[in-house]
Formats: C-alpha cells, structure tokens, sequence
C-alpha cells in the first residue's frame, strides 16, 4: 500500500468521472493528432513538390506600362486591351536546345475576357507540360476537351460556377470540366482551356503571351548556374525577357503554413477546453472528497502527499487519455485527410508523435489538477470533519 | 511530565463574521495511560478540544505539548508527521475510506512512512485480529455493519502504535450492545497502556473511563478522576 495505491483504487471505483475526465483528454489530444498528422503530411507532400518543380523562369517579349498580371508578367496594357506577343517558333526552337538547361515548356495565350461584366483573365495552355511543370495541380474533376475549361478556384468562386456548368466566353459556349485545387497564386483566378482553342477562340493563331519553361531539374537549383542559363537564352532570342519565378514556392508554402496555423490555433482552444474539463471535474472531486482528505490529514499525511494522490490520479488519467487521443487522432487524420487536404502521402503512426501526444496530455492534465490539488491539500481537517 | 499539557488555550473560530469563542482559557493535563471522557452539552467545545488536543485545530492563543513538544510551534507538515507518530483518531461515522478494503484502511497510516508491503500487511493483519475482524479484512466499509466498520477505525488508529488515541463519540451511531462492545474493546486497549481521550454523550460509557471531564461554554467546569470498572 502506498499513495500509488489510493490514487489507483479511487479511479477504480469513479467509474463515470474517470470516463468523463479521459473524454477531455481525448478530446484535446485527438484533435491535435490529427491536425498535426495532417500538416505534416501536407508539408512532405509539399515538399516533394516543390523538390518537383525545380526553378522556374518565364519568357516574355519586352513590354511597357501594363496592368493585369500574370505571375508578375503583365498580359495587357490597360488601353489597348492587347498584349504583346511573341512568336509560337520560340517554343520549337527551344524544344530544339532542351536539355541544355532548359527542360519543361509550357507556353501560354493569355487573354483578358468579360464574363457577366467581371474582367477575367483566360490562360490557353498545353495541360501536359502544364501539369509536369506543377505538380502540385490537382484538378477536381477532368482535364478540357474540346469546348470545356478548368476554373482556377478564385475564378470559379466569383463566377458561382461549379464542374458542369457552363460558361459563355467571347460567344462561345464552354462546359466547366473541373476545377483548380487552391495553388495560393494568381493561377487560382484564372480559366484554362486548351492553347489551340483559346488561338482559334481569340483569333490569335501562332501567338504566344509567354512561356513557362523550368531551367533548373528538381533538386538542382543554384543560382550561378540559372543566371548562365537565363543570359544564353536572352542571348539567343533577342526581344525576349527571361525572368526567374521566385514567389512559386513562397506561395505554396503559405497555404500550408496558414493550415499549419490554423491547426495550432484549432489545438490550444481545444486542449484549453479539455483542461478546463480536466479542472471542473477535478474541482468537483475535491469537494466531494472533503471528508476522506480530513481522514488522511488527521491520519499524518501531510499536504504534499495529498497533492501526490491527486496528481497520481490526473496523471493516470493523462496518459491513458493522450494514448487513446493518439491512436484516435491517427485514425481520425487517415479517415479525414482526403477530405481536408487531398493528400497522396500515405499517413501512418508516428512514434514520435505519439509521444509528444502523451507528454503533452500529461503537461496539460498536471496543469489543470494543480490548483484542485492545492486546495484539497490545503483543506481543514477540521472543517472538513464540521460539513458531515 | 505529562503526557498532554493544554496552556491558557483559547479557540475562536470566525464563523461567517462573527466570532464564536468555542475554548475559553482552558487548563487541562493529561497523565500517560490515562482513559478521559469528554462530555457536555451541544455547542460546549468537546471536539474543538478533542482536535486542538490531537494536534489538528491549533489555539487561538496558548499552547498544547504532548511528550514535551509544543506541537502547534511545528510547522504543518511537521505536524502532520507528529499526528502520524503519536496519534491515532477515531470519528464517529463515515471515516472508512469509501473504496478500499478493510485492511487497505487500516493500513492507510502506514502508507506513507517507510514499511514494506508485507510489514504494512503483517502491522494491519495483527491490528484486525486484536479487534476481531481477522476474517473480515478483504471487505469493504459498505459491507461491514457500524460496529464493524467502528472496529476497522479503531485498528487503524493504532496500527502505528502510538501513545495516544482520540476519538469523538465512537459509539454514537451504534446500537447499545454493539457500543458496548465498542467500549470493552477502549477499555482493553487502554489497559494494554493506550492514553485515550474519547467524547461521548453516553453516560453508560462513562463506567469504562478512568476520569470524566465536563466541558461548558468552552470551559471546564469539573474534572472527576473515579476508581477503574475491571
Ligand atoms: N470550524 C468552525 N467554524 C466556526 N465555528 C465552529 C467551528 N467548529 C465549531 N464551531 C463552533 O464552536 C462551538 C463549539 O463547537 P464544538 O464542535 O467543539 O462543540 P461540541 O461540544 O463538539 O458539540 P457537539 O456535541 O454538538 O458535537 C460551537 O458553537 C460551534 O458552532
Ligand atoms: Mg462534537
């Protein structure tokens, strides 16, 4: 027998309080799993795709004064409603020195539209190179065929439009085949449809606005080596502009930091609800216990072996709850993460996760029974054998 | 000297702001192997004396020694290692601890000092035994009659061994056989050399006791020392 012992048996027998304090503990932790499983998952996710995507540069004509921009390559001045263009021979003279630095190449046709008198913005694109460049596009619901089109997520938000509907673009009618996952940059308020359709759309066939190239292969970025790269290609195409992409990555890493805090935002209130559970209960326990903390004071023992017991208890309590919170909170992340985040990384058990899972229901259970441990420890005996 | 010496003491308790003098100047010395009753009416300050005596209500002003220690001159976590070593209590009813057994009671005082399982199991086995509940020590209170859980209070109070027991009407909730039983078994243990200090409003009880103190309006109005029953 020893205060181990007591804290054990009193658990034993307050079957509805235990459960009840273990619910807030799981509670707390269960969400905090699973946001943190999630997040870091989105953040391996993330970074395989950026690793993915090596550097980027973009190729455009030199130009003046313009307006509406496009990953900071403006695509129209805002008198003439017309951008400069270069010609679609670039693209086959570059497919000629791929390989020499030079890798993916993705022109585009970009073209200012009105739909339903709101300025947008149409990308004509060859999807294939597209999707190389940027792995981490994930299009909700199909490519376009022909007379369809994909709606960067801001794009189909201020339309109202969903896959399957249809929009008219410049007179024609076009179906919404699917829909741009959030890419956290202006590729979000765009519509995309094949670069043959939007030339023939616009009547602008040959033209090119620019080209997406990738000059550096994933994982090989320096910037000696782009700066050589990027004079070779100024050299050997005068009248052009070889502008490295620098805030692609930046802007990916936001969507998942600003999950990531969120998550963290989620976490503290729900662990702080699960304390204030912890302390409710605990308080209440203590005035319950009134008369059996007199018997252990008149007994001999002393204030700092009341506050063992009842720390032996929330402990107990604590880890039981942040074990059972972690496997729930895997469980939960594996079910959920589809849902949240479209992950392809796989979610597993995390050792380490689990111990912080534990350690953290522990910090937070001892936190929340402290002051009820304080006070029953400071209890008079006396008093508490009056109040029978 | 002896075993208790309460010194001038006075005990005023603030109750919801106003002050209720429940000791007033008391004076009192208790001898080793002595059995003291406490008695009188309701209100008078039998348990405040009880209490102050068992080193658990400290006096407003004056001093208690037991064994020469000015006890509530300790610091509180002193204190509560002198209560484990020298004194033991019994209360009137509900003292048992709810969710351990009978031996796992009685084996509470032990729980913090430095016994191994098998003494704590041996100290508590041999306590049952003297208070005839050897076969009953795996119950718990809930299925022990009053008198039995009385007796479980009562080894409790002396599986340490200590000098002195206290205990504020034992017999209080129990029928007049079983409180009668209750008494025989006091009154063995003080014959073994138990200081005990009871209150009781039983005046049958009295016939056990060495000496009966009558306490009024928080003082002591008569101390009467009468001749042992056995
Ligand atoms: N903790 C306390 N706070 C305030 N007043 C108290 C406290 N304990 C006792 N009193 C008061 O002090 C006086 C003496 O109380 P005490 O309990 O010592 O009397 P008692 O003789 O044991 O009475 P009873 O026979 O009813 O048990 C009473 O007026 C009581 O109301
Ligand atoms: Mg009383």
């Amino acid at each position: 027998m020893h205060l181990g012992n007591i804290a054990v048996n009193n658990l034993k027998v307050r079957k509805i309080k235990v459960l009840f304090l273990i619910l807030g503990i799981v509670l707390g932790i269960t969400t905090v799993v699973t946001l943190t499983s999630i997040t870091l998952a989105m953040q391996e996710q993330l970074e395989d795709n950026l690793n993915a995507v090596g550097q980027l540069a973009i190729i455009t004509p030199v130009s003046d004064s313009l307006s509406l921009s496009y990953n900071g390559v403006s695509v129209a001045s805002t008198t003439s409603y017309q951008s400069r263009t270069i010609s679609e021979k670039i693209v086959e003279k570059l497919e000629d020195i791929a390989g020499q630095g030079v890798s993916v190449i993705a022109p585009k046709l970009v073209q200012p539209v009105e739909i339903d008198s709101q300025k947008m913005l149409v990308a004509g694109v060859n999807f294939d190179s597209e999707l190389r460049l940027k792995p981490y596009w994930l299009v909700k619901g199909n490519l376009p065929n022909t007379k369809q089109v994909v709606l960067g997520l801001l794009a189909a938000e201020r339309l109202g439009l969903a896959a399957g509907d249809t929009v008219d673009i410049n007179g024609s009618r076009f179906v919404v085949s699917g829909i741009l996952a959030e890419t956290g940059t202006v590729e979000d308020k765009l519509i995309y449809m094949a670069l043959p359709e939007a030339q023939r759309l616009f009547k602008r066939a040959g033209e090119i606005t620019f080209i997406e190239v990738s000059i550096m292969p994933p994982g090989k970025e320096d910037v000696y080596r782009e700066q050589a790269v990027i004079k070779q290609l100024e050299d050997e195409f005068p009248g052009v502009n070889v502008v490295p992409v620098k805030d692609q990555k930046q802007a990916r890493r936001d969507i998942v930091d600003r999950f990531a805090k969120f998550s963290v935002l989620v976490s503290v209130v729900v662990l702080v609800i699960g304390g204030l559970i912890v302390l409710t209960t605990m308080m209440s326990s203590v005035k319950e216990r009134t008369r059996e903390i007199g018997i252990f004071r008149a007994i001999g023992f002393r204030q700092s072996h009341i506050i063992k017991v009842f720390l032996t208890e929330a402990l107990i309590i604590s880890i039981v709850g942040g074990v059972i919170g972690y496997f729930s909170g895997i469980l939960l992340a594996k079910f959920a993460s589809p849902f949240i985040a479209q992950l392809d990384v796989q979610i597993g058990w995390n050792p380490g996760l689990g111990l912080a899972a534990v350690l953290t229901s522990s910090f937070i259970g001892l936190i929340a029974s402290a002051y009820p441990a304080y006070l029953a420890a400071r209890l008079d005996p006396v008093e508490a054998f009056r109040s029978l | 000297m002896s075993l208790i010496e309460v010194k001038n003491c006075t005990k005023i308790y603030d109750s919801g702001g106003t002050a209720v003098e429940a000791l007033k100047e008391v004076d009192l010395t208790i001898e080793e192997g002595e059995f003291v009753a406490l008695i009188g009416p309701s209100g008078s300050g039998k348990s405040t004396l009880l209490t102050m005596l068992g080193a658990l209500n400290p006096p407003t002003r004056g001093k208690v020694l037991i064994d020469g220690i000015d006890v509530y001159d300790l610091p509180a976590e002193r204190r509560a290692d002198f209560r484990s070593s020298y004194i033991g209590f019994v209360f009137q009813q509900f003292q048992l601890i709810p969710y351990l057994t009978a031996i796992e009671n009685v084996m509470l005082p032990l729980a913090i000092l430095r016994y191994s399982h098998a003494e704590q199991v041996k100290m508590a086995e041999n306590v049952l035994e003297k208070v005839g509940l050897a076969d009953k020590a795996k119950r718990l209170p809930n299925q022990l009659s009053g008198g039995e859980q009385e007796r479980v209070a009562i080894a409790r109070a002396i599986v340490n061994q200590p000098p002195i027991v206290f205990a504020d009407e034992p017999t209080g909730s129990l029928d007049t056989k079983t409180g009668e039983e209750i008494m025989k078994l006091f009154h063995t243990l003080n014959q073994e050399g138990l200081t005990i200090v009871m209150v009781t409003h039983n005046e049958e009880n009295l016939k056990y006791v060495k000496r009966t103190i009558v306490v009024r309006d928080g003082m002591i109005e008569n101390s009467n020392f009468h001749g042992d029953v056995a």
